[in-house]
Order: C-alpha cells, then sequence, then structure tokens
C-alpha cells in the first residue's frame, strides 16, 4: 500500500496543497518550519486517525481557520482507497472510501504507518507508562484476544481499587468478592503477561539484525520483559500485598507495573548508553517494529523517518539509507533539513525517487 | 429558550428531565397537552401519581408489583423449582415476552460495580441466599445477567456464595443472534460460541 495523491485544505502552516508521490522514496526537504513534519503528521493523521504529536484537532487548523481537510488517495493491492479527515472546529468526520466507521478505532491496522522521530529515544527515559504503551500497541495489533485481555484486566483493576477504596473509607470486606475480582485478574494477568514475554521474544531478533545493520561495533542489544507475574509465587505474593493495598486503595502489584528495560550488552541504555547508541537503539526497535507489523497485518506499513539523521554518525546514516535502497519495499517518506546530504545519497538509486522542496507551506517546483 | 408562560416552562423543566427527552421533545408535549381538554392531562397525571404511590417491590422477587406479592409469584402454575435471577423488573419482561420461561424470578435491582459504589450489601444477593436456604424446592438458579464485566462479576459472585447449596446453577447461553452473519460477528463471540459450541438438534426452533 502507498500513497498516491495528497490533499491539503488549512492544515497547519498550509492554506492548500496538492502533492503526488513516489510509491517508493520520498524526499522532503526545507528550512526549519516549512512544515515537513506537518507534511508527515497530515500522513500519520489519514492512517491512525490522529497526530503523532498527539496535537489536538483545535490546533491542526491552520491559525483562524474555518475547518482543515486531508485527502488522500491510497494504492493498496485490491485497489484504490480515499481517505478523508475533515474537521470544522466542533466536529470530525473521517471517511475512507466515504464511508464512517462506527468505531473510529475500526480503522487501525488497515492503512499501517510507523514514524521514527528524534523524539522516539524519550521512550528510553520516561516512566515504564510510555514502553508498555508501545509495546501493547503494537501487540494489540497482533493478537485480538491480548487486546481483550488488557480492557478486561483494566476495568477490574478500577474495579478492585474501588472496593479497596470502600474499605479504607470504613465498609466491611467481602472477601467473597475481592476473591471474584482476584481470581479474575490472577488469570489475566497470567494470561497478559504470557504474550508479553511471548510477542517480545518474536520481535528480538529483528531488533538485534537492524541494531547490528546500523552500528559497525560488536554491540548486543537487548529488551528485557521485567514483570512478578510470572514468578512462582506470584499468587501467593498478590494475596499477601492485601494489607498494603488496602492502605493505599490501590492494588500494587500485576501487569500494570511491568517494565521492559532496553539493554546494551547487558547494560541498560538509559544510564550506560551514548545519545547515539540510544538513537540506533530506537531505529532499530522501530524497524522491527516495521516488520513485525507487515507480518501480521500482511501488509506493508508507510514508513517516515523525520529528521532522524542528527547525532547518527556517517556511516550509520549511509547503512540506514543503503537499507532504504535495497531491502526496504514499502513507500517512505524521510525528511532532511539538509537537503545535500541526502539527496547524495538516495540519488544513486534503482528506485523510483521524488524530492519536494518546501517553502512556507507550499511546493517550490 | 425563553416562555411567554412560567407555567409552561415549569412544567417543560420538570418533563425534560426525564430519561431519554430533552427540552424540544419536552416542549412538544406539554403544548400537546395544553391543546387537548384538559381532562386528557388528569388522566395521565391522576394515572402517574397512583402509580407512583402505590406501585412497590414484590416482597418475595422484587420486581414490581401492585400487591404485596406479584402476580408471578402468586400464580401456582408457575415452577417454583427454577428460579431465575435478572437486574430488574424490565429483563423480567423480556423474559416473559419469550414464552419460553415458566419458572420463577428474583430481580437483583442492579449488578456489583465497587466503582460506582455498588457493593453486593445494596443488591438484594442477601435476599436472594435466604430464599434459598428456606425454600429447600428450589432445584435451579438461572444466572440471566447481562454478558458485561459487571454482569460477568456478579454472577462469578453469586455462584460463589451458593456453593454450599446442591443445586444446579446455569446461566443463559451466548453467541450468535439469529439472522446473524458470521462474518460481522466480532471475534470474541465467534470465539466464545465455537468453544461453547453444541450438539446440533433439527428438532430445536
Amino acid at each position: 500500500m502507498y500513497l498516491e495523491k495528497l490533499s491539503l485544505l488549512y492544515f497547519k502552516n498550509y492554506s492548500s496543497l496538492d502533492i503526488r508521490f513516489s510509491p517508493d522514496i520520498n524526499l522532503l526537504t526545507g528550512l526549519n518550519g516549512s512544515g515537513k513534519t506537518n507534511l508527515l503528521d497530515a500522513i500519520f493523521c489519514l492512517c491512525l486517525t490522529k497526530s503523532f504529536l498527539n496535537t489536538p484537532e483545535t490546533q491542526l487548523m491552520t491559525l483562524q481557520a474555518p475547518y482543515f481537510s486531508i485527502h488522500g488517495n491510497f494504492m493498496g493491492e485490491r485497489g484504490e482507497h480515499i481517505i478523508q479527515y475533515n474537521y470544522d472546529g466542533r466536529k470530525k468526520s473521517f471517511l475512507v472510501d466515504k464511508q464512517s466507521y462506527t468505531r473510529l478505532s475500526e480503522h487501525i491496522g488497515k492503512f499501517p504507518a510507523i514514524v521514527l522521530t528524534p523524539y522516539d529515544t524519550d521512550m528510553i527515559r520516561d516512566g515504564s507508562e510510555d514502553r508498555r504503551k508501545f509495546f501493547d500497541t503494537l501487540f494489540s495489533q497482533a493478537d485480538a484476544v491480548y487486546l481483550h485481555q488488557l480492557m478486561r484486566y483494566q476495568h477490574f483493576l478500577k474495579q478492585r481499587n474501588g472496593l479497596l477504596k470502600a474499605v479504607s473509607e470504613g465498609a466491611r470486606l467481602d472477601y467473597v468478592l475481592l476473591e471474584t475480582y482476584d481470581a479474575t485478574l490472577l488469570e489475566l494477568n497470567t494470561a497478559i503477561s504470557y504474550t508479553r514475554s511471548k510477542l517480545l521474544q518474536q520481535l528480538l531478533p529483528d531488533v538485534f539484525s537492524f541494531y547490528s545493520l546500523l552500528s559497525p561495533e560488536e554491540e548486543q542489544p537487548s529488551i528485557l520483559y521485567l514483570t512478578e507475574v510470572l514468578s512462582a509465587d506470584f499468587a501467593q505474593a498478590f494475596e499477601q500485598n492485601l494489607k498494603k493495598d488496602i492502605l493505599l486503595q490501590r492494588t500494587g502489584m500485576g501487569i500494570h507495573k511491568d517494565d521492559f528495560s532496553f539493554l546494551l550488552n547487558d547494560k541498560p541504555i538509559k544510564q550506560y548508553g551514548s545519545q547515539g547508541q540510544q538513537k540506533t537503539f530506537m531505529i532499530a526497535l522501530k524497524l522491527a517494529q516495521y516488520t513485525f507489523l507487515k507480518k501480521i497485518l500482511q501488509r506493508r506499513p508507510i514508513l517516515m523517518m523525520d529528521d532522524i539523521f542528527d547525532k547518527l554518525d556517517d556511516v550509520r546514516i549511509e547503512k540506514l539509507i543503503e537499507w532504504v535502497k535495497r531491502d526496504l519495499d514499502g513507500q517512505i517518506f524521510i525528511t532532511d533539513a539538509r537537503p545535500e546530504r541526502s539527496t547524495a545519497i538516495v540519488g544513486h538509486s534503482s528506485k523510483d525517487f521524488r524530492i519536494f522542496n518546501i517553502h512556507h507551506g507550499s511546493l517550490l517546483p | 429558550m425563553n416562555f411567554p408562560s412560567r407555567l409552561v416552562e415549569e412544567a417543560v423543566a420538570e418533563v425534560s428531565k426525564l430519561p431519554g427527552i430533552g427540552k424540544k421533545t419536552a416542549l412538544r408535549l406539554v403544548l400537546h397537552l395544553l391543546k387537548q381538554e384538559s381532562y386528557v392531562t388528569e388522566l395521565l397525571s391522576g394515572a402517574l401519581l397512583k402509580a407512583r404511590l402505590n406501585v412497590r417491590s414484590c416482597a418475595d422477587c422484587h420486581c414490581l408489583s401492585d400487591e404485596e406479592k406479584c402476580t408471578i409469584c402468586i400464580n401456582p402454575r408457575r415452577d417454583s423449582q427454577t428460579l431465575c435471577v435478572v437486574e430488574d423488573t424490565r429483563d423480567i419482561l423480556a423474559i416473559e415476552n419469550t414464552g419460553q420461561y415458566f419458572g420463577k424470578y428474583h430481580v437483583l435491582g442492579g449488578v456489583i460495580s465497587p466503582m460506582e459504589r455498588i457493593g453486593p450489601d445494596k443488591l438484594k444477593i442477601d435476599s436472594l441466599l435466604e430464599k434459598i436456604e428456606k425454600n429447600k424446592d428450589i432445584r435451579e438458579v438461572i444466572l440471566a445477567l447481562s454478558p458485561t464485566l459487571e454482569g460477568d462479576t456478579t454472577a462469578f459472585y453469586i455462584t460463589k456464595k451458593l456453593r454450599a447449596y446442591p443445586l444446579k446453577i446455569s446461566t443463559i447461553a451466548r453467541g450468535i443472534p439469529f439472522g446473524g452473519e458470521l462474518e460481522y460477528m466480532d471475534e470474541i463471540t465467534l470465539g466464545r460460541s465455537i468453544t461453547t459450541r453444541t450438539l446440533f438438534d433439527p428438532k430445536e426452533d
């Protein structure tokens, strides 16, 4: 699947734009603030129904504009699809071939897209919640049952916490009800934990091979799944934690406390990795995500690289571009503020490529 | 909305408090009544007031009733060996309309949800246990609760509480609705229908 045509009206700094892309490599160049990232965000909006920068809709509109609209023509294995995303300040309309969804979430996975940004490395430093969210989103697409289990877990966790709250406020603890929640949560804990561990193992070989593709050093990247759930005495520990749970009015153990530790040569990359190593790690993880999704969804996601050459040495940039030219079999969008660098590298390719020079929200010839 | 009449405004405000009725519908209803003869409104308000003052919950099954016990509970032809546990009176109506059930009912008055501060003590669960303790002729308890997370929790909870009694505890079947097409079914329902499949019996229906 690839994006053939994109039309924007009043989207961020584009008042009006019509653009035709290459099915292979698209290079977007322009000065800082010209609108390269906004263009990627528009594409992302069509694929995932929202901005990858988490910008609210009111701020996706050009200042003072009455509405915005993004239209895209996608060419898939089974013909053309038109996606329209309009917002008039109050109402969002999201149509695929003029049809709306009952739930917008049904769109996820049909037009997959992955974006690599300079902010990706934040995930290494941020709290465990962001890492869980990354893997949960990915694994949910691979396994509908996993998503269902996660939703059930979150729900029952809230109910159990509601029960704990009532008890700490003086209500009598109904042990049968607590047992009911505990039994369900225990079962879900085990199932979710098992799936997390299993799917991570499927992802890891690709992380490793992408990392070694990029890095000339002999470095061993790895991701460690940290959970209390799979230990043999979890059920017992969970039970013994009850007093503390009542005191804190929330459940202290379970998969909502899991973490994923990113390692390089068995040491946490958060503390021991250089900026370049962290960046390489995240690129490898994102490209592994790309491969993973491609396999599951049986369609090629659109790949976007937003200004990721910063802090990467020339060897790594060259290796990455080489992979794009040689091995990538889907559409890619690359933004770069320094056109001479990327143009030179992309230039000697057998693939179709187009260069777009963007200036203040419009296209230079 | 600006009303020329304060009395109309007050009536609209009251009617629009009803579920599913907005300001505009409320206005339409009030204006309609004002256009009719005054006895129409008297009949309506009289019936509502009479219902409100006289309807109570059945001492046995807790469904809405005019007398101390409801018509189902005092009906000697109802099978008193089966007891169907439901959330509220509306569910009784739905099951009665099927014409497939001849036992008695027990209305819980809701489902367990500690988040919303509804614990088992807020529901008619103790009275269910009492009833089963007293009535030794009850053989089967059917849990006819909505297939939601709270419904399932409540069913699970009741099952645990009833474990001590020599009862058959069943739950309504869930799966593909009549006239439903498989390809449009969600994976969870379809998956469950496959794992809990039943033997094919052409004599059914």
